[in-house]
Parts: structure tokens; sequence; C-alpha cells
């Protein structure tokens, strides 16, 4: 199921993109386009709903635990 | 938890070329090619969560964080985060210090490193984190591959993390209860056109030993947690506005029959003399552990069989109302701050009912950042 969801994402992805030249690219490096662009802010927004809710994670790997949930 | 590494984030690389646009560059746009400049980030937080009558948890948290590029192949990322916690937990959520009047006072220290070497259009990183709690250790690591496209539009990222954590209750139950844990991800990010952008990941969790909260009466969960999460991103930047706008929907399933959907938005629009403001929504719904039992406590326990009342496994829905404004400070820094408010209701759960007899939970957060560019 998840990796039919992953191909079908993927086909779409595929599908509705063109190649866009380096040179079009400087919308998409601005820091308000970034798929994060504020690590340390997002990283203690998560900490705080850890603490509150059952579901966590998604956005990476490896961050370890704490006594918070 | 400590949030994690962005994913999927080099595929800007191509932009490097661009004359004047390495020094703009985020941080998240750099998986692929070493950062042009040092950062440093300093945040402060605030948090404080209530209910009807009487304030809860109070959390203030100092952060820092350094990005260094050690020549044009290397990179070091490394921050420290330092939780003072005080207060009593939320009514039915620990019958501790919530039921007893017995406050909670923990301070929680944690820092972590990143070293990352660029080959060309594939980045390997290698980072590790450590947190520190009276009565939690935390000694995690992990291993995150890039691989950028030869056109720069599309990003493949792989990552694996394991975590070893002790658990040491201060009230004793248990001393040195272990928890292992083990995590995989796979992540896809691609161009869609020149102002926009989308990403998905998907994450698997693996992990056993002790989940038991020692601080609640009777709490028995299993001894092993296998989570599933789907992550997809979708960003677009309206040039007319001056809008950016990034888009998030998560969905999480684990085998203790928690089903989580997340959605969340946010608008950023760019304001003349580089001030920006950016207003967040964000919607969270979970469905009830499968060992989860209502109130009135103890109903529902059998000895012997999972069992926790604690409210953080009900079903439930939440909503998050943010507001953020961006501004420009004198010598290269920017500094900005951020308000938001939040509220958990049994009513407000989609695809099924709320857990009855829960009291709303409220919260608000202050956050103040400072950031420079060298």
């Amino acid at each position: 199921m998840r990796l039919a969801t992953l191909a079908i994402v993927a086909a779409l992805f595929a599908g509705c993109s063109a190649h866009v030249q380096p040179w079009e690219k400087g919308v998409l490096a601005k820091r308000s386009m970034a798929l994060d662009p504020d690590p340390l802010k997002s990283r203690f927004e998560q900490h705080a709903y850890f603490g509150k809710e059952a579901a966590s994670g998604g956005d990476g790997v490896g961050g370890g635990g704490c006594g918070c949930n | 938890m400590n949030a994690k590494p962005p994913i999927g984030s080099g595929l800007f690389a191509a932009a490097l070329a661009l004359p004047g646009l390495a020094a703009t560059l985020p941080r998240a746009a750099q998986a692929e090619a070493a950062p042009a400049a040092p950062e440093l980030d300093l945040r402060y937080a605030h948090y404080q969560d209530f209910q009807p009558g009487a304030e809860r948890m109070r959390v203030v948290t100092p952060s820092l964080f350094v990005l260094l590029p050690l020549s044009d192949a290397w990179s070091l990322k490394a921050s420290y985060t330092r939780d003072s916690l005080s207060g009593a937990s939320p009514l039915l959520y620990n019958a501790l210090s919530g039921a007893s009047g017995v406050g909670v006072h923990d301070i929680r220290r944690a820092g972590d490193a990143e070293l990352t070497r660029y080959f060309g259009r594939v980045a390997v990183a290698v980072g590790a984190a450590v947190s520190r709690e009276d009565d939690y250790d935390s000694n995690a690591a992990h291993v995150r591959v890039a691989l950028d496209s030869a056109d720069h539009d599309r990003t493949l990222t792989f990552g694996l993390g394991a975590s070893e954590d002790t658990i040491d209750p201060v009230n004793g139950l248990v001393n040195d209860r272990p928890r292992h844990v083990l995590e995989g991800q796979v992540g896809f990010t691609q161009v869609l056109t020149r102002d926009s952008l989308a990403s998905v990941a998907a994450t698997w969790v693996h992990g056993s030993g002790y989940f038991n909260d020692p601080y609640k009466p009777l709490d028995t969960r299993p001894d092993q947690r296998d989570q599933g999460v789907l992550l997809a991103r979708y960003n677009r930047f309206f040039e007319q506005t001056q809008i950016a706008l990034r888009t998030s929907y998560r969905f999480y399933a684990d085998s203790w029959d928690v089903r989580a959907h997340t959605l969340e938005v946010a608008a950023e629009k760019a304001l003349p003399h580089d001030f920006a403001l950016t207003p967040s929504v964000r919607y969270y719904t979970q469905s009830a552990a499968s060992f989860y039992r209502d109130p009135p406590f103890p109903e529902g326990f059998v000895a012997g069989h999972p069992y926790s009342a604690d409210t953080r496994l009900a079903a439930f829905g939440a909503f998050t109302l943010a507001l953020e404004l961006g501004a420009p400070l004198p010598g290269g820094w920017r500094a900005d701050g951020k308000f938001a408010f939040y509220q958990q209701r049994s009513g407000w759960r989609v695809l099924g009912s709320g857990s009855p007899g829960i009291e709303p939970l409220s919260a608000r957060i202050f956050e103040l950042g400072l950031r420079k560019t060298f």
C-alpha cells in the first residue's frame, strides 16, 4: 500500500514537471521556499507536539528520544 | 524528541552556479554542495499549557545552531538545546503530578552534530545526538545519503538511524530500563516548475523495550512499537503577491492502532524593507491506542494486559494558529518573533468520534530568533 502510494506520487511528479534551467531557480533558492526554512524552530515545535500527541516523526531519522512522551 | 534533519533538501544545488545566489541560499538547500558561509542561529522559546482554571506545564528553551563550511567538500553543523520544564502535568495525563499536586521539575540538555561530505551530486552525512534528563538518557546516530539528478531537478534521499535510550524514573518504579529504536527513511524531492516543488518521504520506525510511563499508575504498554509515517510537502511561490506557500500532509500509523493525520499550511508574505509576515495553521487528528481506556480511572484495567489512561493516547483533534514576523537587523542579523496558540479537544477529531471525559488542553508558545550568515 505504502509502496503503491509512493509509486503514484512519483508518477505524478514525473508527469507534471518540466526541466527547470539553473538560471530559472532563483525563486526556489529563497529561504522561504525551503522545505524546512528554520530547522531550529521546527525542532522546538516538533518537540512540543511530541509531548502532547501520539504521532510523531516523518521528517528525518536518528534524532534520539526524550522523556517527554 | 529532537526534530530531525530535513530530507531531500539538495535540489537547489544547481542554483549555486548563479552569481550572487550562494550567499542567500538557505541551509536546507545545500545537501550536495558545501555551504558557502557559516551561519549562527539563536532561539528562545517559551511554552505554557493550561486547562480550564489551571496552568499546567511550562517549558523554557534556549537553543543554538551553528553551520560551519570546513572546505569545498566538507561541512559541519551542530546544535545545543536546554529545556527547563516546570509545573504540573495536565489532569488525567499524569496522576502523580496532576492529582496529587506534586510539581514536576526537570532539565533536559540535548546536543547533536552532523558532518557532511560532498561528492558532486552525492552527499553523505553522519551524525550523532545525545540527550540527558534526570530520568531519561538518549544516545542516537544516523547516516544519510542524498543523490541529486544530473539536471538537479530531483533528489533521492536515504536515511538510517538508531537510538539507545535508558529510562530511570525518579520514583524508583524501575531502574535503567532500555529502549532500542531503529529507523529507516526514503525521500524524494522534485522541482515541478520554476516556482514550485514537492517532496514525499516514507519512514519506518521499529522500537523495542520499555514504553510504559512510570509516573502513571497501572500504565502498561506493549514492549514493541512499529511506526510508519508518510510525509508529503508542496511549496509554491506566488510572484505577484510575493507569497511563499508551504503545505504539508502527514499520515501516521503504528502497531498500537494509533492513526493520525496532520495538515499544515503557512503563507510567508514578503513585505517592504525585507520584513516578512507568516500566518500559519495546523490541524491534527488521531485515533486512540488499542489499550487506552476512557475514564473513570482505572476502569478497564486487567492485570497482565496492556493498559493506559494517558490521554495522549486518546482520540482527539487539535488546531494550532500562529503568526510570525521576520525583520532585518543591523550588521546582517535577522530577527523573528512568533506566537502560536494550540488547543486539543476530543470533539475536534475527524474520521471517528473523540474519546469522552477529556478536558480541553491549550498552549501558548512564544518564540524569538536571531540569525546571521557570515
